[in-house]
């Protein structure tokens, strides 16, 4: 096994108050090991809920086996970690559904997104699982602003979409499959196709 | 216990082997990222491919519109919204032109009214959020095109599952009828301000403008602003004491219906 024992963002323990600081040890599925504080971790709902549930004391987070964490892959997951560093203590974001929410990308999480089109969604995909609210709406942002000024294929090559003939051949598959829902499918694609696939736009 | 809490597994369905692509996100993530995508990316994003057109149409995104401007002219019209300029324009026998950002594109076998009025529709389909403003005008048209644009509009507003909502409505038309085939299809809850102007006028005598079937409209009576300067109107003053504040020229006004306002109305009288 290899192990990163090193925290992901580095702590300067002399800045640290009295209060001892709790950092739990994570496992991604290609065995890299994080350590995140009690405080980043607050920003996934999911880790968050699992930690309580667990209530580990400071000599279990030591010797327990770090938490596995089987469907996320270590260089998502650092990124995932690194985010929750960062941003650990601030507010999350509420959605009440009202006044739509305009989402600024700062500039940490601008250059932490500076990678490749595969590794950004992994990251969204992390980020919905672990249930990172505010990691969720700075990464679909980014992925909305890609869309900018682009034509139809630009945005296939963008976000690995199908073209409509690869579409049909999948429909049809389907359809060979003879699963009953594929002459419904069908329909319903013949359908959207006369109402919508005109528009000038 | 602890290895059942210790350890976060994910259905098989939703492993991360492969690169996952925009498709494969879960359905809530999919709708995120359409809700942060604006108008003109959202429509670009329909034409990639069935399933995301598919997609997209039935989440709905929220097009955030604060202004809509219509206007009618000879054999064009034009669509503001969003700081999108669209004009469509007959172009020769039984075809159209479309221009947008100076691109300019002919459509064979269509009607430029209804390429603008399936346009229209679909703008207004994700609408829900209110309008500053909708604004609708006219400069020199053929008649029967006026009706049967007003027709079309009518038509997408009255088929909208949700009443169009609009803080304000401004129209430069040139009677009535005009305002009746728009007006009763606003959300009454919203609209306070109304803005009507005679698209024709010269320095003629001000035309009347039949308003009766407006004014029994519940618009009309939730109304705050009322602006009619170019026309001339039928009617008792006391037609407008709902309004806050009126500009509008009235034929006949009776003395006694005006001190019975003053008493009554909400209008800053002197």
């Amino acid at each position: 096994m290899s192990v990163e024992n090193a925290p992901v963002v580095d702590v300067d323990e002399a800045a640290i108050p009295v209060e001892k600081k709790m950092y739990y040890r994570f496992e991604s599925n290609d065995k890299k090991e994080f350590r995140v504080s009690e405080l980043a971790i607050q920003q996934s709902e999911t880790l968050n809920r699992l930690v309580e549930a667990m209530g580990y004391t400071s000599e279990d987070v030591e010797n327990k086996p770090a938490i596995a964490i089987e469907n996320i892959d270590g260089k998502t997951l650092k990124l995932v970690f690194q985010w929750c560093e960062h941003h650990k203590g601030e507010a999350i974001p509420v959605d009440d559904g009202s006044v739509p929410k305009i989402v600024e990308i700062p500039e940490f999480d601008a250059k932490l997104m500076d990678i490749d089109n595969g590794l950004l969604f992994k990251l969204i995909w992390a980020a919905d699982y672990l249930n990172i609210v505010q990691l969720l709406n700075v990464s679909c942002k980014k992925v909305a602003n890609m869309a900018q000024g682009k034509t139809p294929a630009q945005l296939r090559r963008v976000y690995l979409l199908p073209s409509d003939e690869e579409d049909e051949a999948a429909k049809r598959a389907a359809q060979e499959a003879q699963d009953p829902r594929a002459r419904e499918v069908e329909e319903e694609f013949e359908e959207r196709k006369r109402q919508g696939g005109n528009s000038f736009f | 216990m602890d290895q059942l809490l210790g350890k976060i597994n994910l259905n098989e369905s939703r492993e991360i082997n492969q690169p996952p692509m925009l498709m494969d996100m879960p359905k809530v993530v999919m709708k995120l990222i359409m809700e942060k995508t604006d108008f003109r990316s959202l429509q670009t994003l329909r034409k990639v491919c069935h399933s995301l057109r598919a997609f997209i149409d039935d989440i709905h995104p929220e097009a955030h519109i604060d202004v809509i401007g219509i206007t009618m002219e000879l054999n064009a019209i034009s669509l503001f919204f969003k700081e999108i300029h669209v004009e469509y324009r007959r172009h020769e026998e039984n075809s159209c032109s479309i221009s947008c950002d100076n691109k300019l594109k002919i459509f064979e076998d269509t009607n430029y009214i209804d390429r603008f009025s399936m346009d229209f529709e679909l703008i207004l389909r994700n609408q829900n959020s209110i309008l500053n403003l909708f604004q609708v005008s006219l400069s020199r048209v053929e008649i029967e095109d006026v009706d049967e644009i007003f027709r079309k509009m009518k038509h997408v507003l009255k088929s909208k599952k949700l009443p169009l909502k609009t803080k304000e409505v401004r129209f430069s038309i040139e009677n009535h009828e005009n305002v009746l085939s728009i007006l009763p299809y606003l959300d009454p809850e919203y609209l306070k301000n109304l803005v009507i102007n005679d698209s024709t006028i010269c320095d003629r005598d001000l035309e009347i403008l039949e308003i009766g079937g407006i004014m029994e409209l519940e618009q009309w009576k939730n109304l705050d602003e009322i602006y009619i300067p170019t026309f001339r109107l039928r009617g008792s003053i006391k037609d407008f004491e709902y309004c806050s504040r009126m500009v509008a020229s009235l034929e006949n006004v009776r003395i006694e219906e005006l001190m019975e306002l003053k008493k009554t109305s909400r209008f800053p009288f002197g």
